[in-house]
Formats: C-alpha cells, structure tokens, sequence
C-alpha cells in the first residue's frame, strides 16, 4: 500500500478510531481498522492517545444509592398512587351523582347519555385542575405586608406549594388584584396596609425563554441562561399593630433569616396532621419510634411547632392559614392532658414534653386577647405547671445528669410567671441552687479525672449550666457573675448543629441575646450561618421538594423527626426577635 | 431454570399491573440513572432526586409505553428530558452556598465524595487528583457533548440508542463522540506539555 493510499486510508480510518475505542464497531470494520493500525505508526499513536483519553474517563467515579432511597422512592410512589385512586374515586362519584339526577329531567332518552358525558367532563376537568395558588404579601414602600398563607383560597397541591417555595426563595411575583382576607388586616384605615398583593405566578409553569430543543442544531445553539440577580427580600411587616410589631423584629434580624422562618413554616404548615398535631417520626426509619424510654413524643414535637408559630409572630387568635394552624396544634395539645396534669406517657421524655408544652401553653395565655381564651388555657397550664413542679427533685433539680431539663423546666416556670400565673419562688430557687451546686460538684478535679469519656458530657453541662441564672430571670444581668459564667460557657463550648441538640441551641440563644453585646453579634451572625445554611431548598438544594423549608433532623435529634429539627430551627431563628415570654415580650 | 424476562416484557406486565416487575426495573436502573444523573452533575442528593423522578414519571406514564424501542432507549430519554429541565432550574436557582466552610456532608463536597471513597489513605491524594482531572476533562465539555459522551461511555449505549434517547441522528452522535474525546486528549496533551515546560 503507497504512501498516498496510507495517507488516503488514514482520514477513512481516524474516525473510527474513537468508535472502536468504545467498542462501537465490530465485523468488517473492525478487522480493516486492526489491519490498517498494525502498519501506520500515526494512525496507532492516535489510537493510543484515545486510549488514554477514555482510561482517564474511565477514573470517574460512581456512586451507590443511598441507604433511605428504596424507601424515599416507596413513599413518592404511594402518593402517585393515592393521587390517581383519587382522581378515579372522584369521576366515578359523580357519575353516580349526575346519573341520578339526570333522571329528574324529562329529556329524550338519546340525550340523557350526551348531556351525562358533557357534565362529567366538565366536572372532572374542575376537580383535576390544579388548585388555587398561594398568596403572600410584599410591600414596596416600607410599610405593610405579611406572610399570610393562602388567604381565601383552595388549598394548593403539592406544585404549587413547591412555586410557592420557589418564589419566596426569589422574591418573585407580580402585582395583582387586592386578593387577600379581610380579617387578619387591620380594620383601620390609620393602620398599616399593604398597597400592593404579590401573587406567585400561576401553577402552570412559566414560558420558557428558549424552548426544548428539539433539534441537534437548537441543541448546539442551547444558550447559557444568564445569572440572576440576588432576591430582594420578600416579606414586610403588616396587619395588626401586634403582627406588625412583632414581624419586624423577624424582618430586621436579616432578609435571609425572614425568609428561612417563612418557609419553615410553610413547610410546618404543610405537614401538619389533620388532627393538628405534628409527628415524632425516626428519621432513619420513617417510622413512628417504638415508645421506650428517651424517644421524642408527638406531644414535645407539637409543642415546639406552636412555640415556633408563636415567636414568628403568629397569634391563635388570628384568622389566616398560620394562625389556624397554630390554634390546631394548640388544641390538640391541650386534648392530650390527663388527669395528672402531664401530658406525655411515662418513659418518652415525660418532663421534656411537659416543660416544652409549658412553654407554649404559657404563650398561648399570654397572647390570649379575650377572657375566652384566657379560661380556655389557664386551668390547663396552671395544671400542666403544678405537674412538672411535683416532679422536681428533692435536690432541686429535674432529672439527675445533664442541666439541660432543669434548664428547661426553669424556663418553663418563668414563662408561666410571665403570662401572670403564680409561681412558687421556692421551685425556682432551688433549681437555681442545683445547678450551682451541679457546676461546683462537677469542677472538682476527682470527678473530671475519673474517665475520659464522661468528661465531654460534664464539659458540655458546665458550660450549659450557667444559663440557667440568665434565663430564670427577666431583669437585665449583664453585668451580673451569672452572666459572665454564661458568657465564658457559650463561648468555651458553642454549639454545633450536626449534634442536634436543637433545645440547647434554643436556650443558649435566648441567652445570648439577652446578654447582647459584641458576644451576640458573633453569635447570631455563627447561628444564622450554620441553621440557615442547612435549610433544604432555599439556600441549598433539597434532598426532594417536598422537604423544601425544613431541616434534616441531625445527632440526637434523629429520633425526634424533621417536624421538631425544623420548628427548633425556627426557634432558634426566632428567638433574637425578643418575642420570647421569657423576656415579657410586648403583647 | 430461570428465565430472565428482558426489560421490555417487564414494562409490559407493570402495565398489567405488576408491581413485582416494576420493583424489578428499579432495582436494574436505579444504579445506572443515579451515576448517570451524577456525572452530569456531580451532586449526589440531586442525582438520587431526579432518579427518583425517572421512577415517578415512568409509574405516571406506564400506559402510554410501547415497545418499539428498547427499554433503555426509553429509559435514557426520559431522563434526559428530566436533566435539561433541572438543568435549566439549577442555572438559574442560586448555587447551594455552603455557609459553613468547615462542616461537610455526605455529597455536599466533592472532596467529601473523593475522601470517601478512597478506601486505602496512602493512595488517597493520586486518586482525588485523578478524580478532580476526570471532572475538570468531563465539565470542560459542552453540555451536548457531555450528556452524549456519558450515554455512550458510561451508560454503555449504542450509538443508534444513544441517538434516539437525545432525539439527533446517529451520524451525530459519532461527532459528538469524536469532538468529546478529541477535547479530552487535546486537555491531556496541553497539561503533559505544561508539565514538561
């Protein structure tokens, strides 16, 4: 074969070089590519520079699904398939429906069927449209404006909840029609009142700016979308001189951190149980935790949800779709109270369940705006109270390890006193002297060199303990010991959020910010990274939509579900806004 | 002795209505959709999102299949629609910004990814830097040439099938493949030039 026809047969043989390399060529073709490479040098030192090229591509890694995908895939798959017995069930109801009642018209008997198929696929067509989309409130000129979750309209599906994520995420929306309920906005005119109703665009989705290509030179021409903006921030303070009071400390604490406490809610909201509680769920498993000792109850997790509504600046006797679903939770909770006064069964958290429902119950009085409501939590918190103090220990404190459920049950008490119930100074006090007397007896050097291992635990607790002082009373401390032990403890041991110790985070933030200071802004500015950070969706992309706005529950909080991992999000969130009853916040 | 039904005669007894057979199209794709959605992506959470929404649409859609393609054709195509679609949303959403420089999580960083997988520490720094060469060679590519390069590749398709799963004739295909693998050797032979330079 002459230079020429070599020459001639390599331009014919290099483009099947990459083709053989794949494997991609076979018989004839091959067999001439192989005789051809065994005599041009060229030809077989390009063939063996593709060779390296795909034996560095075949480096790439692989992945493994995860432990949880069967089961994450099992449970999107059973809502396919409840969706479409749904759609089945409807049609077929009112077929029936319509048959029955066609009968009543003195129709020809031809027309009968005509007129039956005409009004069920008008009706069927009503019933598959996609539901009403979610209104929220943007002002533009600094006054008005509130998160109120679909106001007045059908409930939304699952697209267009996900919109709705997506959209408080980009700040998008138009301007549209006044089209919000009445009754949550100021009645008077002097009030606040936004101007203008953002509504997310309808479910369907928007017009590509460039449609699917369809064609290899569409696909070569495919542009790169350009980079859009950074979201103005959304959501204003509006409706009621409270709602707006209280909003704005949610709105000055940071665009991001708005709209991190928006979506959690959206996201609470959302998966709420209709009987208005929210659900301890193990996240490992999905499944409802056995009841043993030490699991999170369905009680503590509720609990937190309202308390979480409640320092957003949401109220139980508001109309909207938020306050309706605190006022939900609330009653659930107060439907689960036994004759005892205690509200979780023995073994799961009791006193943690019955300090946390304290807690909210308390608020919930403290926010009542009508005698009411005032009759309709009182006795239940002055019971709920009265339980949790008759099971303090004899030493003073709660519980015999760590501080943190003394902590709690401080906590607790003060926010009972706040909402103007009588506490027992006696019960206080001696908790406060237990954990004095917790640190003293833990600094000793005999205990600390006992083992290695308890000593992370007794670090974490010495570092806690001191809170307790700062967060029992509500007067100012800066400059008391209580709070420079507090201080040096927060700083000594901050806490880190994949351990999961959500309530800590909670406590220790109230604390800070009561003693503010240079202290709270490191500490805020380190909270707000580390939770907002991790919210699946809006900064960071969700494991699956329908957790868009919540938290992953993380370490120990892993038994207590994504319902408690968010809402101890937003408390966390929340809790440098000043709502707390801890510090008797403005009613 | 055990017949092994094809993925076709699957599909079809899942139109029936048999559940087992869908279990066992999962349990075929899921490995091969999962690594395909992540060398386009490099994200693993997001790789297991859109393999889950393969299933989803594929259990939606189980009447309107028919068997004039293979499976995998079918398969292939579907996700890809489904890729350009997130590929659009992940353009234009603002990039996950990790907050937390210090705290990594299981497929939130490549080098997490890269660490885990390495199970043997000495040789942990050649195959990261092997890793991060095959990365930077495969992004480097136009995102036409990438999907194609990745069917054809990794997910082991024909030409013909790769063809019909991007909607473009074969003969593009085998362009695509030859620009692709020519840009990686070229990518090759400049850093073995830097290197000696």
């Amino acid at each position: 074969m002459g230079t020429r026809d070599t020459g001639k047969r390599c331009d014919e043989i290099r483009p099947l070089l990459s083709d053989a390399a794949l494997g991609q060529l076979e018989g004839a073709a091959l067999e001439a590519l192989e005789a051809h490479l065994a005599t041009c040098r060229q030809c077989a030192r390009r063939a063996d520079e593709i060779a390296e090229a795909l034996e560095l591509l075949d480096a790439a890694p692989s992945v493994a699904p995860s432990a949880g995908f069967d089961e994450s895939l099992a449970l999107r798959l059973r809502t396919e398939r409840t969706a479409e017995v749904r759609q089945q069930v409807g049609v077929f109801a009112l077929l029936a429906v319509l048959l029955r009642r066609a009968r009543r018209f003195e129709l020809g008997a031809a027309v009968y069927p005509l007129v039956l198929m005409a009004m069920s696929y008008v009706l069927w067509a009503v019933i598959t449209r996609d539901g009403g989309y979610p209104v929220a409130v943007r002002d533009d000129g600094g006054g008005g404006g509130r998160l109120m979750l679909w106001e007045g309209r059908p409930r939304p599906d699952s697209r267009s909840q996900e919109l709705l994520m997506e959209k408080l995420a980009e700040g998008e929306g138009t301007v549209g029609e006044d089209a919000f309920a009445r009754s949550e906005l100021p009645a008077e005119p002097s009030d606040l009142l936004p101007r203008h109703v953002v509504e997310p665009q309808p479910v369907e989705p928007p017009a590509r700016e460039h449609p699917e290509p369809r064609t290899p030179q569409e696909l070569e021409k495919w542009p790169e979308p350009p980079r859009q903006p950074a979201p103005a921030p959304m959501l204003r303070v509006g409706g009621s001189a409270l709602a707006q009071s209280r909003f704005a400390d949610i709105r000055t604490s940071g665009a991001h951190v708005h709209r991190a406490i928006s979506g959690a809610l959206v996201w609470l909201e959302r998966n709420q149980e209709k009987d208005g509680s929210w659900r301890a769920v193990d996240a490992r498993t999905g499944a409802k935790p056995a009841p043993t000792p030490g699991d999170y109850s369905d009680v503590e997790v509720t609990a937190a949800g309202a308390l979480a509504f409640m320092e957003s600046g949401f109220t139980p006797h508001g109309t909207g779709d938020a306050s309706r679903s605190l006022r939900r939770a609330l009653t659930w909770l107060l439907r689960q109270q036994g004759a005892d006064g205690l509200f979780a069964p023995a073994g799961k958290r009791q006193i943690e369940a019955q300090a946390m429902v304290c807690l909210a119950l308390s608020e919930a009085l403290r926010l009542a705006d009508s005698e009411t409501s005032v009759r309709r939590f009182r006795p239940a918190v002055e019971q709920a109270l009265g339980a949790l103090v008759k099971r303090q220990g004899s030493g003073g404190g709660w519980g015999t390890d760590a501080p943190d459920l003394t902590i709690m049950a401080l906590m607790a008490t003060s926010a009972a006193r706040a909402a103007g119930l009588a506490v027992d100074p006696a019960a206080q006090d001696s908790a406060l002297a237990w954990l004095d007397a917790y640190r003293a007896q833990n600094r000793s050097p005999g205990i600390v060199q006992a083992s290695r291992e308890p000593t992370a635990a007794v670090a974490k607790g010495l570092s806690f303990a001191p809170l307790g002082r700062v967060l029992a009373t509500v007067e100012a401390q800066a400059d008391s010991e209580a709070a420079a032990e507090a201080l040096a403890g927060l700083r000594e041991a901050p806490v880190v959020w994949q351990s999961g110790e959500c309530f800590r985070w909670y406590a220790a933030t109230l604390a800070a910010y009561r003693l503010n200071g240079r202290f709270w802004q490191e500490w805020r500015s380190d909270l707000v990274c580390q939770i907002v950070g991790r919210q699946e969706g809006l900064l960071r992309a969700a494991r699956l939509p329908a957790q868009r706005g919540s938290w992953e529950p993380v370490g120990a909080s892993k038994g207590a579900g994504r319902a408690y991992a968010t809402a101890a999000a937003v408390l966390s969130l929340a809790a440098s806004c000043g709502h707390s009853p801890l510090y008797g916040g403005a009613r | 002795m055990t017949t092994i039904k094809s993925d076709a005669e699957l599909m079809l007894e899942f139109q029936a209505g048999s559940e087992a057979a869908f279990n066992e199209l999962v349990a075929r794709y899921k490995t091969p959709l999962l690594n395909f959605f992540f060398r386009l992506s490099w994200d693993r959470q997001f790789s297991e999102d859109c393999c889950q929404e393969v299933f989803c649409r594929l259990f939606r859609h189980r009447k309107d299949y028919v068997p004039s393609a293979s499976f995998a054709t079918y398969v292939y195509r579907i996700s890809r629609n489904l890729w350009i679609d997130r590929y659009r949303v992940r353009q234009t959403t603002p990039a996950p910004v990790s907050l937390d420089a210090e705290a990594v999580e299981d497929g939130d960083s490549f080098g997490a990814f890269v660490r885990a997988e390495t199970a043997d520490p000495s040789h942990g720094v050649e195959v990261a830097d092997e890793i991060n060469r095959v990365r930077r060679a495969l992004d480097s590519l136009p995102p036409a040439l990438k999907e194609t390069l990745v069917l054809v590749k990794y997910q082991g398709l024909k030409y013909a099938e790769a063809a019909d799963a991007l909607g473009v004739p074969v003969g593009t295909v085998r362009s695509r493949i030859h620009a692709a693998i020519e840009q990686v050797r070229s990518m090759l032979e400049a850093e073995a030039k830097g290197v000696r330079d």
